[in-house]
């Protein structure tokens, strides 16, 4: 509680008298401490008008994900040729496709598709990348040259590329998608990894822990995680909207999920033939992915400002 | 600098050295027999023997053929070997080498990733120097809005918008295709939006750092003009990161012409990747790749270079 700019004199004739004096009284001061500092970090957070708007639009984004049976009102695979290429009306919001399917209906059920792209693919490039990143950057040497140099190479694939070859040598569909573009994001999360645990491994923390004799693994999970925690939960959310976007343009491309699941890159391929006279079939899905791309850079953003305060200045 | 071209070159090779493993792993990685694969896709271009049943002596003939009996050391080494002699493959489709089917395409491509990059550079450069020139004005806003849109928004349905509105409706550029000047115009702002948000951000967040200095207050006190003072003492400073970042974005701009070009159906190293992955035709994946892992990795090279030349603080050792 006390830091080192107001220190509380315990000696002398202006001594205070002691607050904290049973280990009790100690715990109630931390848990007072922990209080006040996620109390401030939630002030942050709502302050923050990225976090809020970002975070709002996200929410609403997986909430249509969850109750998306719920909220669309058709089949978004069912076919109605007695309904085709229909304006969006009352009946149908955002129109009809040359199948007479709903588009509000696909579009809404896209949303799962296009949020376990994005979650899983990020889930599966932070398994690999993040101890990949610790190990290189804990013990560097050798093991560090090793690691890095396979990044390097993986980072020679610029963009989708990486996610690319790796479909097309095993082929198109949801899994392998989200795979593909798991494996084509590790190196960004063992490079950020590695860099961050570059810096922290010298600190005296780190150093006082080795001294006591606790093991690696405590001091890489315990002490340095932990601290280098923010710029990984920054990176990953940011992460998401990346790979919600390469999910759809493979999936435009025909090299990702294929049809007639409702996927927003599908959906705008459907679309590309009927731009001039049908603009709906392929407007709805184009903004579906603009806004919630938007709105996971605007929370990842909000979230990094709030984390690094030098950035707030600009 | 030649110190560190010394260690920075073999680097680079070592790591393109790397990504040919990468790639020449691919027919290998496949689940299947590569022979046949080829068979399935066609196959003409070899044996001939389209569709059909082949005998276990035309197999192993086009085992032969295609370097398969060997060693896969062997066979690596064959394969940077005859990369370097400008030897890809055959397509299996066609009869064509994969570096003709390239060498026809390639100029097409480089031109659309270079004027995606020239114009992301300066819409980039400048609306980032607007916005921190006019800091906190409804400019900021609005650029950082640009920004914000830009980064957001998948290139692909940017590119279908502007077919909509300028080929289809406007009907002031084509909306398809390779010929001449006008039919890059759409595709090149398609695939520069996103880099010119990109550039926008970073050069306003530099700019802003860079009015703040110390130096650039001697200079208002001495009386010079805002204007001096913007572009020749802050922008100079302020563009050194922007340079590194232009140059990453060439990389990601050559790797979005794949999807660019599909939408604009133009000839380029992207469509043809695309068309080879639907014909399993490998050897043109591998090809495509390839060009396009190597280009990236000598565009970062000189990156570097320029970004050392530009500022004479960061030394190399």
């Amino acid at each position: 509680m006390h830091d080192a700019m107001h220190p509380v004199t315990q000696h002398g004739p202006f001594a205070r008298p002691r607050t904290t004096s049973s280990p009790l009284a100690e715990m109630a001061d931390r848990q007072i401490d922990a209080r006040s500092r996620l109390t401030t970090l939630g002030r942050d957070l709502r302050n923050s008008r990225g976090v809020m708007i970002g975070g709002s639009l996200f929410l609403a984004v997986v909430v249509i994900a969850i109750a998306a049976p719920m909220i669309a009102r058709y089949n978004p695979i069912e076919q109605d040729y007695g309904q085709t290429l229909r304006p969006p009306n009352l009946e149908h919001l955002m129109g009809t496709d040359n199948f007479g399917r709903d588009i509000f209906s696909r579009v809404v059920f896209g949303t799962q598709i296009s949020l376990r792209v994005g979650l899983i693919s990020v889930a599966i490039a932070s398994l690999i990348g993040i101890p990949l990143g610790l190990v290189a950057g804990y013990y560097g040497r050798w093991i560090d040259r090793v690691a890095m140099g396979l990044i390097d190479i993986m980072l020679a694939f610029p963009g989708i590329l990486l996610a690319f070859v790796i479909v097309a040598v095993v082929g198109s569909s949801l899994v392998n998608l989200m795979i593909a573009i798991g494996i084509g994001s590790i190196p960004g999360f063992a490079r950020l990894i590695r860099g961050s645990v570059l810096s922290t491994r010298a600190l005296s923390y780190v150093e006082a822990a080795r001294v006591i004799g606790c093991r690696d693994p405590r001091i890489v999970g315990l002490h340095i995680l932990p601290n280098i925690a923010s710029p990984i939960i920054v990176y990953s959310t940011l992460k998401v909207a990346t790979a919600i976007l390469a999910g759809a343009s493979l999936s435009f491309l025909g090299l990702g999920v294929q049809r007639p699941t409702p996927e927003w890159g599908v959906m705008l391929a459907d679309g590309r033939n009927f731009l001039q006279q049908q603009w709906w079939i392929a407007a709805f899905p184009g903004l579906a992915i603009m806004v919630t791309t938007l709105a996971i850079n605007l929370l990842g953003d909000g979230i990094r400002d709030i984390h690094d305060p030098r950035l707030q200045r600009g | 600098m030649i110190r560190y071209l010394r260690g920075r070159i073999p680097a680079a090779i070592l790591v393109l050295l790397g990504a040919s493993l990468l790639v020449f792993s691919m027919l290998h990685f496949l689940p299947g027999d590569p022979v046949l694969i080829m068979m399935a896709s066609g196959g003409g271009g070899i044996a001939g023997a389209q569709g059909t049943e082949i005998s276990q002596e035309q197999y192993e003939a086009i085992r032969y053929q295609l370097g398969l009996d060997r060693p896969l050391y062997v066979q690596f080494g064959a394969f940077v070997w005859n990369a370097l002699h400008g030897d890809l493959g055959r397509s299996f489709r066609s009869n064509q080498t994969v570096a003709e089917l390239i060498a026809n395409v390639l100029p097409n491509t480089f031109r659309l990733a270079l004027l995606s990059l020239g114009i992301s550079c300066l819409v980039g450069v400048t609306l980032g120097t607007l916005a921190a020139v006019r800091h906190n004005t409804w400019i900021d806003s609005a650029t950082m809005a640009f920004a914000l849109f830009g980064v957001a928004m998948p290139n692909f349905w940017f590119g279908l918008v502007l077919i909509s509105v300028f080929a289809l409706n406007l009907r002031w550029l084509p909306a398809t295709g390779a010929g001449g000047w006008s039919a890059i115009i759409l595709p090149a702002l398609a695939l520069g939006m996103r880099s010119a948000a990109v550039i926008a951000r970073l050069t306003r967040a530099s700019l802003l750092e860079v009015l703040s200095e110390g130096y650039l207050t001697t200079a208002r006190a001495k009386g010079l003009p805002e204007r001096i003072i913007v572009v020749r003492h802050s922008l100079r400073n302020a563009l050194i990161p922007v340079v590194t970042i232009a140059g990453l974005q060439f990389g990601d701009l050559l790797a979005g012409a794949v999807v660019i070009e599909v939408v604009f159906a133009r000839p380029g190293l992207g469509n043809l990747a695309v068309k080879a992955i639907e014909n399993k035709d490998f050897p043109v994946v591998q090809g495509t790749v390839l060009v396009v892992a190597t280009a990236y990795v000598v565009t970062n090279l000189l990156t570097d270079v320029v970004y050392a030349l530009l500022d004479p603080r960061i030394t190399y050792t």
